[in-house]
């Protein structure tokens, strides 16, 4: 039992004192013949006595205090008559020059043996030693979340720890949202990029043992995991950029529909009812003077929603090139079988005066059913056209006020009778 | 402590851990604490002698006044030899009292007491009745030391009839020490023992 004990109490212990030992006691130990028997240090103050033993003038005068024998022999000794300085070992050991033990830290001194344990004391290479052993503080039990407070002692610390929980409450909740942030983010990353490189790299040899991901037990084959989770990202990346480029594509395809759809309903449910607004006149005139061949359409539209599809010409005017000629054409639609042929109605013009509504210029016509133009059409657009072949004179257009800002409109009725 | 006693016990520390003893297993010495003033030390039972293959401990204290007084030194374990207290551990040895030379060092006292082991000095006993068995009856006293050195400090000498005898007085509630004690002391006579254990 007590041997238990002991073994376990020195176990603890003797490395510790070890450690000590080599570092500066025994860094000077003395040969025999300059050492004391009784401090096992060198000889200060050397005396030798009758008997031939040499000791430290005040190891021998302590011992002869209690004991009137020799330390070594036992044979009797007087302080007075048996002792005298051993100045021969003196200047010896005075003339011994000795490293200091932290010559490996760097102090460069050398001194003689007697005088290294007083340089020990003061070298300043042996600061780490002196200042960590007596200032072991005790930190704070929440170090690791940041607090830096450190103590002298237990108590010191178990106080600070009740006082400033708030302080430390803050500290662990800063810890651990950084830590939900890292893990979510790391989380989220690695379970898409390890799930994407297992069906995209290791599926095809590894069919049903997904689950087990290698282990990665050094820093290459990190690495090349790594490498080739990037490879598999790219590549995602790229597949994505093309699916985005398809569907800006096909969303502006949309739109272009959708705008024509608006169009088309707009003009599928005008009720013969239509505004022709021409943008850009000016060119456009231009463009006609040049060449009497360029004539103006406007979008066909319908009397009915499943009724008749016109179309509004204008153009420079064949016999005379100072008039515009305004007709109407009968277009292909899909219902033209279900409709009555030919068209019977009433065409009614209005070229819109922008600036004074009253000089509007208004003009109906009613169809013809013997003209060709309001037979069912056989082209897209019937190459007959019924209307005026002068309707305005040009330069009147321009002048009194049809046109503004750059846009000529026509109102353009066309109802079934 | 004295900043003396402190600088030679480190010293002699490590004058003994360099030692052939402590090399060939017959001595050890190892720190308790580390102001350097209590220490254990531990010395093989010598060859030849009924201590053999035991492994006895010692309490060694270093007084302030070290080196100019002893080290107090006593058994931690237990061991039945004239210079002795078979219940305390106290030694008799001259030089832990007044032939104390303030040139021994641990190493050389560990190895006198080891020393001791081998030739006791019954004619200045620690423990009488140890003295008196060695004195009257040496074989009597060789196995009761082979039996505690077997039961107390691992030696290999197992002697079953003393076994029993002690089982006999543990069986009849008495401590296994005490019994021990009891029975060594009466030449391992069974009723004699028992007299005095319940007298």
């Amino acid at each position: 039992m007590d041997r238990d004990r002991s073994k376990d109490a020195s176990e603890g212990i003797a490395p510790m004192g070890i450690q000590a030992l080599n570092d500066t006691v025994l860094s000077n130990q003395p040969e025999s013949r300059y050492e004391c028997p009784v401090c096992l240090n060198w000889l200060r103050d050397p005396v030798i006595t009758t008997c031939g033993h040499k000791f430290c003038k005040s190891c021998i005068t302590s011992w002869l205090q209690n004991s009137g024998h020799c330390p070594i022999d036992n044979i009797n000794l007087s302080m007075k008559v048996d002792i005298f300085p051993d100045n021969y070992t003196k200047r010896e050991i005075q003339e011994q020059r000795m490293n200091c033990p932290f010559s490996t830290k760097g102090c460069t001194v050398k001194v003689t043996p007697l005088d290294l344990d007083a340089h020990i004391a003061s070298c300043e290479y042996n600061r780490p030693e002196t200042s960590t052993q007596p200032e072991i503080r005790v930190p704070c039990s929440f170090q690791a979340v940041g607090c830096k407070e450190t103590f002298d002692s237990q108590e010191d610390m178990n106080h600070h720890a009740e006082t400033d929980v708030q302080k430390h409450m803050s500290l662990l909740m800063n810890a651990y949202s950084e830590m939900k942030i890292n893990n979510d983010m790391s989380n989220a990353s690695i379970d898409a990029k390890e799930q994407e490189a297992m069906t995209l790299w290791e599926a095809p040899d590894k069919d049903g043992n997904q689950a087990a991901a290698p282990p990665l037990n050094n820093t290459s084959a990190l690495i090349r995991a790594l490498y080739e989770r990037v490879v598999v990202l790219e590549q995602r990346n790229r597949e994505q950029d093309i699916v985005i480029a398809n569907m800006s594509k096909q969303l502006s395809a949309f739109a272009v529909a959708k705008m024509k759809q608006n169009n088309d309903m707009f003009l599928r449910y005008c009720m013969g009812n239509y505004v022709w607004r021409i943008d850009n006149f000016k060119a456009r005139l231009d463009a006609m003077l040049r060449d009497h061949y360029k004539m103006l359409y406007s979008p066909g539209f319908y009397t009915s929603p499943n009724g008749y599809r016109f179309c509004v010409r204008l153009n420079i005017s064949p016999q005379n090139p100072h008039c515009f000629a305004l007709h109407v054409h009968l277009m292909k639609t899909e219902n033209d079988d279900c409709l009555d042929w030919p068209f019977n109605g009433r065409i009614s013009f209005a070229m819109i005066n922008q600036y004074n509504p009253e000089l509007t210029q208004k003009d109906t016509m009613m169809s013809n059913s013997s003209l060709i133009a309001f037979r069912k059409p056989t082209a897209e657009i019937c190459v007959r056209g019924f209307g005026y072949t002068e309707y305005a004179v040009v330069s009147d257009v321009i002048r009194n006020g049809f046109v503004k800002d750059d846009v000529l409109i026509f109102r353009v009725g066309i109802r079934c009778v | 402590m004295a900043n003396i006693a402190a600088k030679r016990i480190k010293r002699e520390f490590k004058e003994v851990m360099k030692s052939e003893e402590v090399a060939g297993g017959s001595i050890k010495l190892e720190l308790i604490n580390d102001s350097w003033t209590e220490l254990q030390g531990e010395i093989a039972g010598p060859p030849d002698t009924p201590y053999e293959g035991g492994t006895f401990l010692l309490e060694i204290k270093v007084p302030e006044t070290y080196p100019f007084n002893p080290p107090k030194i006593r058994f931690m374990t237990k061991i039945w030899h004239p210079n002795v207290s078979s219940v305390t551990g106290a030694i008799c040895l001259d030089i832990l009292k007044d032939q104390w030379a303030a040139a021994l060092t641990l190493r050389t006292v560990l190895l006198s007491i080891q020393a001791l082991l081998s030739a006791a000095e019954p004619n200045d006993p620690q423990d009488a009745v140890v003295a008196k068995q060695y004195r009257e009856d040496i074989r009597l006293f060789n196995l009761t030391a082979s039996h505690w050195t077997n039961v107390y400090a691992g030696g290999p000498t197992v002697i079953w009839e003393f076994n029993q005898k002690v089982q006999v007085l543990i069986d009849m509630g008495i401590d296994e020490d005490q019994a021990r004690v009891a029975l060594s002391t009466f030449e391992w006579e069974i009723e004699r023992a028992t007299e005095h254990l319940f007298s």
